[in-house]
């Protein structure tokens, strides 16, 4: 028979036992007709004082495994096994191997320093357990079932190269538990925390799994003890790097996203910690491009994501956006959401090329910059949020966009790429913003923002590629009016200030309005999609 | 001890077994069954414990109706002795000596 527990229920369980037992000793009566009755809860609370708290204190008191030694070897994962059949030798080592262990792990949670174990002996016993665990799945069976007790398990699975099963499932438990078992100590808990985390950022795979375990989101959400910027990083490895390295996996990176929002509303509704907050902000240039087609503008319409073998359903656009409102309250995370929106943008009309004036793609822009508009709770918010996604545009971001386009960009990887260009993009946001009064702002900018986006985008498109004039109806735009039009989108670029930059935009409109009709039709065309023109509003300063 | 005063204590008794019976049927030994699910815990041992606890359970709520059976006989018990103390008063103040 399978055995397994959920360390934290059974905590729970002694809890309620210990109550049952207390109240069934204070159930009495003096009356000879109750004799019978009170034998019965006699015998009950007898049951539960011989059988359940011993199991119970065995499992929570972390030497569960000799507990489980009734029961014998655990299975408690999936996949082949291999062989039952081992050595005697081996057996008797293996055996002797997992008692060193236990013993360690009872001196981890000693609060004399004296009486722990040294960095040499714990590196040793990793070192000897990694080895066998890859090897004997009795050996990887125990080690999972420790790993759902004790955090000390997370400490020393980052010491060595054990099976990412068990690495993954020392991690989510060290996460997922409330008080370290055995009196391990806050400092401690972290400790190993940190060191499982730190140790998983070079297996993207592993990291995506531990999202993926119940309670873990929660953890990282919610425990304030944890360096921001480590939880940033194992999320951008974890949402990003594994899906970036294997596609396939990016139904998995939704479903994180799933979990978040239904998060969102519940656990983290007070708000979450800031590096999940950017790292699922940092990650999302990744998912823009399937998220964003599935937004629709009614609060309790299902924002449904289409994947290539199934569609899930992320939360309602009321839920959804609460998720976005909630990143968007951390400053770091309002550029690296607005890079998302604006690499988007110029993905989108660059990848529709002579198509851009046909379908409804860019009414997926629209609607995420709506989003994006309708989370965000404060002008200075907006603020960063526009000037990323401009910032982003200038850039030619776009490649940035999805996962699988982007993959072999570079030698050093997309993680990299998203990385370097999320720093950039952060340093320059900060840098020009530092001189923008807030005031000087419209304001409603981010859509505003995206509508500009999208404008020059379009315009650079026919700029750039000669060879899309003529099948865009621009075959008459003399080569002044386009050399000029070069010009202008350099002024554009070159400009810092986005007060100064959105009225070049807007300088740039109505001379193509006033001087090149042919070219005013076409940016009609490209905007004649759902919505677009709403992203108007409010649109710029006065003057 | 009169009729009256047996009755009455034996509805005190029936009192006492019925609250009697509803402690136990109240108790928190009641809901660990919902605690202890495949969810909390699984394997050889937490199924002895829960079968255990399932005999112990369905002990407890037929010790419960046992309580509330001998509730009910003492009131029975304790109608019966009320009628026979007024057949007893009646008789003892009515002027041929009989009622009725």
């Amino acid at each position: 028979m399978e055995s397994a527990y959920d360390l934290e229920r059974v905590r729970r369980l002694a809890r309620a036992t210990s109550v049952a037992i207390d109240q069934l000793w204070s159930t009495a009566s003096d009356d000879p007709a109750a004799r019978d009755a009170l034998d019965a809860v006699r015998l009950t609370r007898r049951n539960l004082e011989d059988h359940w708290m011993p199991l119970l204190g065995q499992i929570i008191a972390s030497r569960a495994l000799l507990a489980w030694d009734a029961t014998g070897p655990v299975p408690a994962r999936s996949g082949p096994r291999r062989s039952g059949r081992t050595d005697p030798q081996r057996r008797a080592q293996d055996t002797q191997l997992l008692d060193d262990l236990l013993l360690v792990l009872y001196d981890l949670t000693s609060h004399d320093p004296a009486d722990r174990p040294t960095d040499a002996e714990l590196h040793q016993l990793a070192g000897e357990l990694a080895q066998r665990a890859h090897h004997s799945d009795t050996v990887a069976d125990r080690l999972l079932e420790l790993a759902a007790i004790t955090p000390s398990m997370a400490l020393l699975t980052s010491l060595a190269d054990f099976p990412d099963l068990v690495t993954v499932a020392a991690l989510a438990g060290a996460l997922t538990t409330d008080e370290p078992v055995g009196a391990l100590g806050t400092r401690h808990h972290l400790e190993a925390v940190t060191a499982a985390m730190t140790g998983l950022l070079d297996t993207p795979q592993a990291a995506l799994d531990v999202l993926l375990m119940p309670g873990t989101l929660a953890a990282l959400g919610t425990w304030e003890l944890l360096d921001d910027d480590l939880v940033q990083e194992f999320v951008v490895t974890a949402l990003h790097d594994a899906v970036a390295a294997d596609p396939r996996r990016r139904r998995d990176g939704h479903r994180v996203l799933a979990e978040l929002t239904r998060l969102t509303g519940a656990t983290l509704d007070g708000g979450m910690q800031a590096g999940l907050a950017r790292g699922v902000a940092a990650s999302m240039t990744g998912y823009v491009d399937t998220l964003a087609p599935a937004v629709r503008r009614e609060g309790g319409r299902e924002v449904l994501v289409v994947l290539d073998d199934e569609e899930l359903v992320l939360g309602t656009y009321e839920q959804v956006t609460e998720l976005f409102g909630a990143m968007l309250r951390d400053p770091v995370a309002q550029v690296s959401i607005g890079l998302a929106a604006g690499a988007y943008a110029t993905a989108v009309v660059d990848a529709r090329g002579v198509e851009i004036v046909r379908g409804s793609h860019l009414a997926r822009v629209t609607r995420f910059a709506d989003l994006l508009g309708d989370a965000t709770r404060s002008e200075q918010a907006e603020l960063v949020v526009a000037a990323a996604a401009a910032e982003a545009a200038r850039r030619r971001l776009g490649t940035l966009v999805g996962f699988g386009v982007s993959v072999g960009l570079t030698a050093a990887g997309v993680g990299s790429l998203l990385r370097s260009a999320t720093g950039r993009v952060v340093s320059a946001v900060t840098d020009r913003l530092a001189d923008v009064e807030p005031g000087r702002m419209p304001g409603r900018p981010i859509p505003a923002a995206i509508y500009d986006v999208i404008t020059t985008s379009a315009i650079a498109l026919v700029v750039r590629d000669p060879a899309l004039r003529r099948p865009l109806g621009l075959g008459d735009v003399t080569s002044t009016q386009w050399r000029g039009l070069a010009d202008r989108m350099t002024g554009i670029d070159r400009t810092d200030d986005p007060v100064e930059r959105a009225r070049q935009v807007l300088r740039l409109e109505r001379h193509i309005e006033d001087e090149i009709p042919d070219l005013d039709h076409y940016l009609r065309e490209v905007r004649d999609v759902e919505n677009l023109d709403e992203l108007t509003e409010d649109r710029r300063p006065e003057g | 001890m009169n009729a009256t005063a047996r009755a009455d204590q034996l509805r005190r008794r029936a009192a006492e077994l019925r609250t009697l019976a509803t402690t136990i049927e109240a108790g928190p030994v009641m809901r660990l069954e919902q605690l202890a699910g495949d969810d909390t815990w699984r394997g050889l041992r937490p199924t002895l414990c829960r079968t255990l606890l399932a005999t112990n359970v369905h002990q407890l709520h037929q010790a419960a109706e046992d309580l509330r059976w001998q509730a009910w006989l003492f009131e029975q018990r304790a109608d019966e002795l009320e009628v026979i103390a007024r057949q007893q008063l009646q008789t003892v103040h009515h002027p041929f000596g009989r009622v009725g």
